[in-house]
């Protein structure tokens, strides 16, 4: 039998009402708010070029770990943590739920991905609850497909550079914004209406019921607060950037561009959830390269191939290290580093593409004021499930939860 | 502990004294020295706890030292060691005390607070109030899951309100009122005719297709599902309705010349197609999408024939076809087809597998062998023009719609009556919708707030269609509709008629049964008797068997399809839950008496069960009653929808299944273990089985204490593999296959050899505890909230009166209804 722990037993013994509110999403009270960017690509990275060979600190830094040697004490690479799905490419758009899509209609969160667990949290407290963003359109099974929401949606992604630019920071037409404003005027004179007739009611019950009513107004009360916010995005312009509108172009062209928006994104606060799907198709002939990044994935063990793809990941990796240190060189309100802010988490839902395997999967967390700059490796027998880990993140983002999904536990020594 | 005092502690009938009285010496002995006064070691002071056990923060303190002494983790070694049995004794002590504050902090003085509609009811509800049954959408997808308590979802106490779900229940409603109202003329119905190809055959081209004649319903490679799917109505109906869904079809290859074991699929029943409406919007139509509805069922003639179903597809959605009781997937049969039939297969060898050379067994093994590198997997349209196992042909199809019965619909009417949707119009609108959304008459206190809203829409520029509804949106996001307010005392006659309704249909009380005085004698034993022979019941069966039995939990961890091909060929899943209902539903049709839970002579079943099961002569996906002589069937025990829930789709456990019964048969759970306990697995390399283990594990006293409650029960349950399937061995664990031992004692010293003896000494010995436990879950699934001591007399007076009565499950039931319990709050 699973253990059970505390919050679980209490909550059994019926006394939960003492602790706090599991759903309440109350990002805004939150004084330093912690920020989550999960990155991404549809078909693994080289085992033995990612994982390292000792565990612990002062590892030896494999070939993909290379590129962030500045950082190694920003971040912590996971080693045998995965979702215990299968299926090949069909299992990698689990990568951040731990769920089939298949499998989600099962479920009563559906295949909510840890991203938009987050954004439920954040709600209007930023202008964009998440943004989700794909360098470059990928179809079928070369996409990404990383965020899911509640209701076992897809969110699709901004996929050219010039709209993400667009989204941050060029204001909307009228006409959007009107209907928008419409929207959230209805909505706020419903909850008036419902709050008068509560409040009405709230005087014919007896106390116990009344506390529980309170449920109720509390949570009017709360969306009340949401949809003012949310308003008030509406007229508030957009902040202005010193970046330039970046060209639409390639993968190798726009990785760049868009690690930068994502990182405007964060420190511009318009968002605190962030998604960055590396699509399985790329330029690969701007990398001196000849063939297709699934082609390079389907290696084989060819020794070219590996080579290939090892470029391919370490392009990657390298741009991941610069995406790292731009948010250590900026500051939060505060005046921390944001990066100790943000926990970016980079990965796959594929982990050995040669073989398909959607086991061992590539995961690296950095930031987020984690206790980092160890490889941690786990049982190889006794799994500890990759949810395990997006608990631990999303305890850290705020959200009260016991377990994500698949999750058993949390992560121990680690947050 | 005993069991009996765990049942009591936890509905709170033991005295709750100081837990410091009778401890204190123990503290004093071996703690206080590095949690005292001076050393504060941990932080931790007991010197300073309080001991009356009022406040959440001294139980969670109370706990934790309690754990640490059932893992043997304090006193720490080195330190003064208590004995074994002063530590069992202190153990047992807290353990009670512990257990009954935790049932008293959360009393609620034996009533039902304000209980929120859970996601079921709503959806529910809101589908009688706007005649919207048929609504394939659920804009309840998005709320957040209720809470669940002792496996029920409906207790009121438990039940909270969220500002996420107060967003949710304002978009919920927007999306149900919009489904509802329908406006202008009668829609002219569109005819869609489709022929093959349906959909293209993208990634893998299926080379017995003919495009211009007929198209097969693909399997998918290596996923479940598999389905024939519209490309040119990807964007779904552009209009809600009723729609006649017509398709040529013909069922070929049904006796294919394959194995059944490798194909899966049975040569001697027909071969079925399935009607699923989905939403491209959910994702991608070749796979499963979290919008799948099946709103018809087929069986196919080997002969190409027309097949029609009127059926309800909402805006956006389209009619897929698959074939449920055919293979799972392909791609596992493709290298036992090419191996084992390879003269058939000739063409697909030579292109794919070995392209020169001489191909014969001997090749084909090489082929084949671990390691050999060929190109085996490649090629699926030369192994599909081979390919002769059963399939489904599909030649036309036509959708014709949206068709209406009356104009407007029924949903328009139950929204505003004859009355047009005007400002003058509008009091009277909102009056009568909230008197029926509010199952009882709204005050005009009520509806001001309502009007002013509306008024104040229509002010700002709305149209007075769009006022209205907001209005209407208002009414289903308020807590008079949200909410059951059941007050204090007897409980007046319409809110006993909603509490009647929510126990029998998870849903509003209709106008006959707000039209009936409930108090005059008999009256509401009558409107129980209606209800329950009304199709709405089936909410009932359903839904409490899977609270009650833990049902809800299948699925959720399903067991892999390479070891349990049948529970997907055969549609397993589904059709277990549905045995457990219609089991009950039996029961209570015919009033039968309970101990049938316990041990029966027949089964419910359809023929992928009985086959599970073993009984012959039965064919079919219907279910039927059926005389069954096996006397490890029957009952609870016996079903397969009890052994799935109560295993991990992987393996099996004791302990897990021993917990199941004591919670949910006999009604004496035991307490949960301690945290960081690690689950025991068997182990791999075959040396032990789980039986070993467990009784290495009961060896330390502290576990034992429920171990030996927990476990002898589970054992009986061992032979019952991960679906319900019988088993005598262990499946393979490295080399051994260990045989199981299913023979236990249980601590009242009752031994049984295996579960048909375990099976007759719950129904000799045990039928009353059983009762009870029946009794007092319909008892707290019925009032929505937990049972506590003053209770007592109610659970024991109906208890009683059953046994006097003949112990029938329709007895029971309106022994609840009647009781004191129900009827007052």
């Amino acid at each position: 039998m699973a253990t059970l722990d505390r919050r679980t037993f209490l909550r059994g013994a019926g006394v939960a009402i003492a602790l706090p509110a599991l759903e309440s999403l109350s990002a805004t009270t939150t004084p330093t708010p912690m920020r989550m960017v999960c990155v991404g690509n549809p078909l693994g990275m080289l085992p033995d070029a990612f994982f390292p060979s000792d565990v612990g600190r002062d590892y030896a830094l494999p070939p993909l770990l290379e590129p962030l040697k500045g950082h190694r004490n920003d971040f912590t690479v996971f080693s045998h943590l995965d979702h215990d799905v299968s299926g090949g490419h069909r299992g990698v758009h689990s990568f951040l739920s731990g769920i089939k899509d298949q499998d989600a209609a099962d479920l009563p969160e559906r295949n909510i991905s840890i991203d938009q667990r987050a954004a439920e949290f954040v709600g209007t407290a930023t202008r964009f609850p998440s943004i989700v963003a794909s360098v470059g359109h990928a179809k079928g099974i070369l996409a990404c497909q990383m965020s899911w929401t509640r209701n076992g949606v897809n969110v699709p992604p901004v996929t050219r550079a010039s709209e993400f630019f667009a989204r941050l920071f060029v204001d909307e037409s009228n006409s959007a914004r009107r209907s928008r404003a419409h929207g959230y005027a209805v909505n706020s004179s419903v909850l008036d209406a419902v709050n008068a007739q509560a409040n009405d009611y709230r005087r014919s019950l007896g106390k116990p019921d009344q506390r529980k009513l309170d449920e109720y107004l509390t949570s009017v009360r709360e969306v009340e607060r949401r949809i003012a916010m949310a308003s008030e995005w509406v007229d508030r312009p957009k902040p202005k950037t010193n970046m330039d509108p970046p060209q639409d172009g390639s993968f190798t062209e726009s990785l760049d561009d868009f690690f930068e928006l994502m990182a405007l994104a964060i420190q511009t606060d318009s968002t605190r959830v962030g998604v960055l799907e590396i699509p399985g198709v790329i330029d690969t002939q701007n990398l001196g390269l000849s063939g297709g990044y699934h082609g390079f994935s389907h290696h084989g063990k060819a020794e070219d191939r590996m080579r290939g793809l090892l470029v391919i990941e370490q392009f990657q990796t390298k741009a991941l290290s610069r995406f790292l240190d731009r948010l250590s060189g900026m500051e939060d309100v505060d005046g921390a580093p944001l990066l100790d802010r943000t926990m970016v988490l980079f990965g796959s839902g594929m982990g050995n593409g040669s073989s398909h395997s959607n086991k061992d999967l590539p995961i690296l967390v950095a930031g987020g004021g984690f206790r980092h700059g160890s490889h941690k490796s786990y049982p190889e027998d006794r799994r500890v499930p990759l949810c395990n880990l997006y608990t631990t993140m999303l305890r850290r983002f705020g959200v009260e939860i016991d377990r994500f999904n698949k999750a058993s536990g949390t992560i121990g020594d680690f947050a | 502990m005993t069991v009996r005092a765990a049942w009591f502690a936890a509905t709170g009938l033991i005295a709750i004294a100081a837990p410091a009285r009778d401890i204190q010496p123990f503290l004093d002995s071996y703690c206080i020295q590095c949690h005292g006064p001076q050393v504060k070691m941990a932080d931790r002071s007991f010197a300073s706890l309080e001991s009356d056990l009022t406040s959440l923060d001294t139980l969670e303190q109370w706990q934790d030292i309690l754990d640490r002494l059932n893992l043997s983790a304090m006193p720490p070694e080195g330190a003064k060691q208590p004995s074994d049995e002063e530590r069992r004794a202190v153990i047992e002590l807290m353990t009670e005390r512990v257990t009954a504050a935790g049932a008293r902090l959360k009393s609620t003085g034996a009533r039902t607070p304000l209980r929120r509609l859970n996601r079921f009811e709503y959806n529910r509800t809101i589908r009688d109030l706007l005649s919207l049954q048929d609504l394939l959408a659920d804009p309840t997808d998005i709320f957040p899951p209720d809470t669940v308590e002792h496996g029920f979802d409906n207790i009121g106490a438990a039940l909270r309100t969220s500002d996420f779900l107060l967003d949710g229940y304002l978009s919920a409603a927007e999306v149900f009122i919009d489904a509802a109202v329908a406006t202008g003329g009668v829609p002219k119905p569109k005819r869609y005719a489709f022929r093959a190809l349906f959909h293209p055959n993208r990634s893998r081209p299926d080379s017995q297709d003919l495009p211009g004649h007929y198209q097969h319903i693909r399997k998918n490679t290596s996923d479940r599902g598999g389905f024939l799917w519209l490309e040119d109505l990807l964007e779904g109906v552009p209009r809600s309705g009723h729609y006649e869904v017509r398709f040529k079809a013909q069922a070929v290859n049904r006796v294919y010349p394959y194995d059944e074991a490798i194909v899966g699929a049975r040569k001697d029943e027909p071969l079925r197609v399935a009607v699923i409406a989905s939403s491209s919007r959910y994702g991608n139509l070749e796979f499963r999408t979290p919008s799948d509805r099946q709103v018809a069922e087929f069986e196919i003639a080997d002969e190409p024939a027309w097949y029609e179903a009127r059926i309800w597809l909402d805006k956006g959605y389209q009619p897929r076809l698959t074939f449920p009781n055919g293979p799972i997937r392909v791609k596992p049969l493709k290298k036992p087809l090419v191996m084992n039939y390879p003269d058939t297969f000739l063409g697909f060898i030579r292109e794919n597998v070995i392209t020169e050379g001489p191909i014969n067994d001997q090749t084909i093994a090489e082929a084949y062998s671990p390691g050999a590198v060929n190109r085996r997997g490649r090629g699926w349209a030369a192994f599909f023009r081979e390919y002769q196992g059963p399939r489904i042909r599909v030649y036309e199809i036509e959708i014709e719609g949206p068709l209406y019965e009356e104009w407007p619909p029924a949903s328009h009417v139950a929204l505003f009556g004859d009355l047009e949707p005007s400002l003058e119009n509008a009091r009277a609108i909102l009056e009568r919708f909230a008197s029926r959304a509010y199952r009882r008459q709204a005050q005009p206190g009520e509806i001001a707030p309502l009007l002013a809203l509306v008024n104040a829409r229509a002010e700002s520029g709305d149209r007075p269609l769009e006022a209205i509804k907001t209005g209407l949106r208002a009414i289903l996001s308020s807590p008079s509709f949200l909410y059951l307010n059941e007050g204090d005392g007897p409980l007046d006659n319409a809110t006993l008629a909603s509490r009647l309704s929510y126990f029998l249909w998870s849903s509003m009380p209709d106008g006959q049964l707000l039209a009936v005085d409930l108090q005059a004698p008999g009256a509401l034993r009558s409107a129980a008797l209606r209800m329950l022979s009304d199709p709405k019941a089936k909410a009932f069966a359903r839904q409490f068997t899977s609270r009650w039995l833990e049902l809800y939990k299948i699925g959720s961890m399903p067991p892999s399809a390479k070891d349990f091909k049948q529970y997907y060929v055969e549609g397993l899943e589904e059709a277990m839950k549905t045995e457990a209902q219609l089991f009950f539903e039996h029961l209570l049709e015919r009033n039968l008496p309970i101990d049938r839970f316990l041990d029966a002579d027949f089964a419910v079943v359809n023929s992928s069960l009985a086959r599970l099961y073993g009984i012959d002569g039965v064919h079919g996906p219907q279910f039927r009653r059926v005389a069954i002589d096996d006397p490890r069937r029957g009952g609870l025990l016996g079903m397969a929808a009890v052994m799935t829930a109560s295993a991990n789709g992987i393996d099996t456990s004791p302990v897990v299944r021993g917990v199941w019964l004591l919670e949910n048969v006999l009604g004496t759970p035991p307490s949960p273990p301690p945290p960081d306990v690690e689950a025991l697995e068997p182990d791999i390399r075959g040396a032990t089985t789980i039986r070993d283990q467990l009784i290495r594990h009961r060896e330390v006293p502290s576990c034992n204490a429920c171990h030996q409650h927990i476990d002898p029960l589970g054992f009986a349950l061992e032979s019952f593999d991960p679906i319900g399937g019988w088993r005598q061995h262990y499946p393979h664990r490295g080399r051994s296959k260990p045989l199981i031992d299913p023979s236990g004692v249980l601590p009242s010293g009752e031994a049984f050899q295996d579960i048909t003896d375990l099976k007759r000494i719950l129904v000799e010995n045990h039928g009353d505890q059983f009762a009870r436990n029946l009794t007092e879950k319909l008892l707290t699934y019925a009032t929505g909230r937990l049972l506590e001591r003053s209770d007592k007399a109610s659970v024991d007076g109906i208890v009683e009166m059953l046994e006097r009565e003949g112990g029938g499950l329709r007895d029971l039931v309106l022994l609840v209804v009647e009781s004191d319990a129900f009827r007052r709050n």
